[in-house]
């Protein structure tokens, strides 16, 4: 079910309706039910592979427990027990939990690459032999890929990380876990939740407050304006210039990349707003998934503002379990001997990095553009770790203050456009696309610059205005929510503006939306 | 105040808003008349003057000239077509003219599709142009209700909204509007003859095409409730096909498929069938070179011409002559008749 059709939002009003009636000790079964429902309307085939999920983060968090709970009892039993006896019991115990976490960690994370990465394995492969002059594999199967299995086995595989660290207590229902699982506003597109931010928040009852359904109601709004008005209008036109773009001069290219950074900022951050404010609505705060990402300073800033828990994610279970890993550590110490400091705390983030921009990349899409594309990130992030003493330098020799506003300016557009050549190296369908994209960049110059120049695709001049006008919105209301809450803000206007504004912004998603939401397929980030 | 009639409250204020700002863009649409179908202040405005009404979808509507027709006929008339019309639409238009208005005879028309369209077929288009006859919001709302199914409701807003914007602007360049519909009653006049695809291609493209000859029940229930409604009222009712161009009838197939249907209509209620592409001088009145606009739909100039033809055909038959001599039995029998004639040298094709 489209998230912007109006089935989905009637379905929302009743589901509403029924949360806020139900006693509280069972508004949980309510998401649950309204969970399993949605998911399963994506196609009932692929609904036994997120309850598989949960089962086995269930089993081995319950199991890991168990072995606490164990060693808990036999130690107050056996007061006798000296140090180095416990510190053994321990050790036994540790490397138990830690097959047990694997055990639920293997058969997650082996279910989503077989799903996500078989056939570009199987390609590879096939490559390999060719060029060894084998035989080809065959490639027959044909996998439906489960709803959102990138986000809900991330999500679940953390709360079983979690609990095998010591940091929550294992969920004895499994039918909570399960809605943890599969809360239909996340498992699409996320926000990937930790346990202990979001599972206390399903499970407890809310009452209907006026300032959650304002707030809540406004923020779902503005996502469905960003959405409609913005991501929907730019899709057929960027996707005219990745399909056109060695017809096009550079700067229809550059036109076209510029609206990409736009249409896949308001697609994913309006289907964030959507759901986060229906999650308001109800009482629950899922965490933020952007914070003005546009504005980084830095490429490292920017991927802690563009896909926040995603990126913490990978922070919590992949990048600090390297980072601070014995083998790491060791390899830092040795680096500082021989290198000295800079090479000592560099040397061991490097490899951290290097892991979690590979995978970041392969989670984003089973290509080598995809790869290549967490590859630069992590280039970016690392020379920069590398150099940061060099800048410091130089910003010292030219006397250049790091708050100065025309610094900070600088820096901002620096990123952005690093970041807007980055984002679009995948997005052309192949490396050598994006590679292409690129140069056709510095292209075509020699043309004069006119409308039909810049714009090939011919869009309706109608929809570019209310592109601008979008955008301008989108920019002012960023550049105020530096300032405060913007939300908090516009509720000190009277009930006649805020109603007239909230109604113009829908008024401008049905005009402008309405034939626009007929070209997208959906979110661009459910392809995840 | 609780936190439910606040959030009630404020529903509700953004809400009117909305409404108010929607009433603010497509006010003019509605009430400017800009819009070419949208004919219901003229009807309102006449009612009480009409004697024949023409009720179709698009092929009625660009067929027939309501002024040619009184002429010829000696009435006063008006054509209700609408594009993509459906019998349902066609009903609730039909009765209610036929209430506020001494009609005598009606004239409905039936296309090859008339039978066979469904939502799926002609999409929201058809409701928007019926939305935009309706004549109150209660009529509004009823067809609405029956008709447009829920998820097409917003594409519904969108598609008045755009014309909305469009009367707006052409209000801006142009200034207010008065309806055409006052001097044209109903017709939408303008289109001018285009030559038809040459009669070598006949043999090639014979029967390329396949027409729908379902009937959809909807279809066939309101179609007897407009006869129904004749019968009622003791008005005269009479069934017509208009003609099409000789080509599309060698290219498609499943034309006596639907005539069968048609017949099938006309011996059930016992009211006359002409369906004028059998008409034997068809090509000689309606020229593959100059008659259509398209494929589907007479020109303007034939729109003048058509009513004439017409004409001739009730008046003989009201004095009881016996026209089905003036009509081949079937279509098979009528492109094959025109062949021999071409064979012979006769005329009529232009070849």
């Amino acid at each position: 079910m489209s998230i912007t059709s109006t089935a989905f939002v009637l379905c929302l009003i009743v589901l509403t309706a029924i949360y806020f009636l139900a006693p509280k000790g069972l508004q949980w079964v309510v998401l649950l039910a309204a969970s399993i429902g949605f998911y399963a309307a994506g196609g009932l085939r692929t609904l036994p592979y997120i309850l598989i999920t949960a089962l086995s983060a269930y089993a081995a968090a319950l199991a890991i427990g168990e072995v606490d709970r164990r060693q808990k009892a036999h130690f107050a039993a056996r007061k006798e027990l000296t140090r180095e006896e416990k510190a053994a019991v321990r050790k036994r115990n540790t490397t138990r939990k830690r097959w047990l976490m694997t055990a639920g960690l293997v058969l997650n994370f082996g279910l989503l690459c077989v799903f996500k990465y078989f056939h570009f394995a199987l390609a590879q492969w096939n490559r390999l032999l060719a060029q060894m002059g084998g035989g080809q594999i065959v490639d027959v199967f044909s996998l439906a890929v489960p709803l959102g299995i990138s986000f809900y086995t991330f999500q679940t595989m953390g709360y079983l990380i979690d609990v095998y660290w010591g940091n929550v207590k294992p969920q004895r229902n499994f039918f909570k876990l399960l809605l943890f699982t599969s809360f239909f506003p996340q498992v699409t597109q996320g926000p990937i939740s930790t346990y202990s931010q979001l599972a206390g928040q399903l499970y407890e009852g809310h009452a209907f407050t006026y300032e959650n359904f304002a707030l809540g109601g406004q923020r779902m709004i503005w996502g469905y304006f960003k959405k409609l008005v913005l991501a929907d209008v730019l899709a057929p036109w960027v996707g005219a210039v990745f399909q056109h773009y060695p017809d096009y001069t550079g700067g229809a290219v550059l036109v076209g990349i510029f609206f990409y950074s736009i249409r896949i900022y308001a697609d994913f951050s309006g289907y964030m707003d959507i759901m986060c404010g229906f999650c308001q609505i109800i009482g629950i705060r899922l965490e933020e998934n952007f914070l003005r990402p546009y504005f980084s300073k830095s490429i490292a800033e920017y991927w802690r503002r563009w896909h926040i828990t995603l990126g913490a994610w990978f922070k919590n279970y992949l990048y600090y379990p390297i980072a601070v890993s014995k083998w790491n550590t060791k390899i830092g110490k040795w680096g500082r001997r021989r290198f000295g400091k800079t090479f000592g705390q560099a040397m061991p983030a490097s490899i951290a990095l290097v892991a979690v921009w590979l995978t970041t990349g392969l989670w984003h899409g089973a290509s080598w553009a995809y790869i290549a594309w967490g590859g630069v990130n992590g280039l970016f992030i690392i020379v920069s770790l590398w150099l940061e003493p060099l800048y410091q330098r130089t910003r010292d020799a030219l006397h250049i203050r790091e708050g100065a506003w025309w610094f900070r300016a600088f820096q901002v557009v620096r990123t952005y456009v690093l970041v807007c050549l980055i984002k679009v190296l995948p997005e052309v369908g192949s490396l050598r696309g994006g590679l292409g994209l690129w140069r056709q960049m510095f292209r075509g110059w020699g043309t004069p610059l006119s409308f039909a120049a810049l714009f090939p695709y011919a869009p309706d001049r109608a929809q570019l205005a209310a592109v601008a006008l979008a955008t301008l919105l989108l920019l002012c209301t960023s550049l105020l929510q530096r300032k405060m809450p913007i939300r908090t803000w516009f509720n000190r206007f009277p009930l006649p503006v805020r109603a007239m504004t909230l109604a113009a912004l829908l008024l401008m998603a049905v005009y402008f939306g309405v034939p626009a939401s007929g070209n997208v397929g959906g979110f661009l980030y459910e392809q995840f | 105040m609780s936190n439910f009639k606040k959030a009630l409250l404020s529903t509700l204020a953004v809400l009117a808003c909305f409404a108010l700002l929607t009433a603010l863009v497509t006010a003019p649409y509605y009430l400017n008349g800009v819009y070419n179908y949208q004919d219901a202040k003229v009807r309102r405005d006449l009612a009480g003057e009409f004697d024949v009404l023409v009720s179709g979808a698009s092929q009625g509507l660009r067929a027939i000239d309501p002024l040619a027709l009184d002429r010829a006929l000696g009435c006063t008339s008006y054509d209700l077509g609408t594009p993509l019309q459906t019998m349902y639409g066609r009903y609730l238009t039909l009765k209610q003219e036929m209430e506020r208005n001494p009609v005598s005879l009606v004239i409905i028309e039936l296309s090859y599709d008339a039978m066979a369209r469904d939502y799926a077929y002609y999409g929201f288009e058809g409701s928007v142009y019926q939305l935009g006859r309706a004549d109150s919001a209660g009529q509004w709302l009823d067809y609405l209700i029956h008709q447009v199914p829920p998820k097409d409701w917003v594409r519904l807003l969108h598609d008045t909204l755009t014309r909305g914007v469009y009367t707006w602007k052409q209000l801006l360049k142009n200034g207010p509007y008065v309806p055409f519909q006052y001097e044209t009653h109903g017709f939408q006049p303008g289109l001018k003859g285009v030559p038809m695809p040459e009669t070598s291609l006949y043999e090639a493209d014979y029967h390329k095409e396949t027409l729908p000859t379902n009937v959809e029940e909807e279809n066939l229930y309101y179609l007897d409730k407009c006869l129904e409604l004749c019968r009622e009222r003791g008005v005269e009712a009479v069934l017509i096909s208009t003609p099409l161009s000789e080509y599309m009838l060698w290219n498609c197939d499943g034309f006596d498929e639907i005539l069968a249907t048609h017949r099938g209509v006309s011996e059930k209620w016992g009211v006359p069938l002409y369906d004028f592409n059998l008409k034997k001088d068809k090509l000689e009145r309606y020229p593959e070179e100059t008659a259509y606009c398209d494929q589907h739909h007479l020109c303007e100039a034939s729109a003048q011409e058509f009513p004439k033809d017409l004409a001739d055909i009730l008046l003989r038959a009201r004095a009881g002559e016996d026209v089905s001599g003036e009509f081949y039995a079937t279509y098979d029998e009528a492109i094959h008749a025109r062949k021999a004639q071409w064979a012979e040298g006769g005329t009529g094709s232009g070849v």
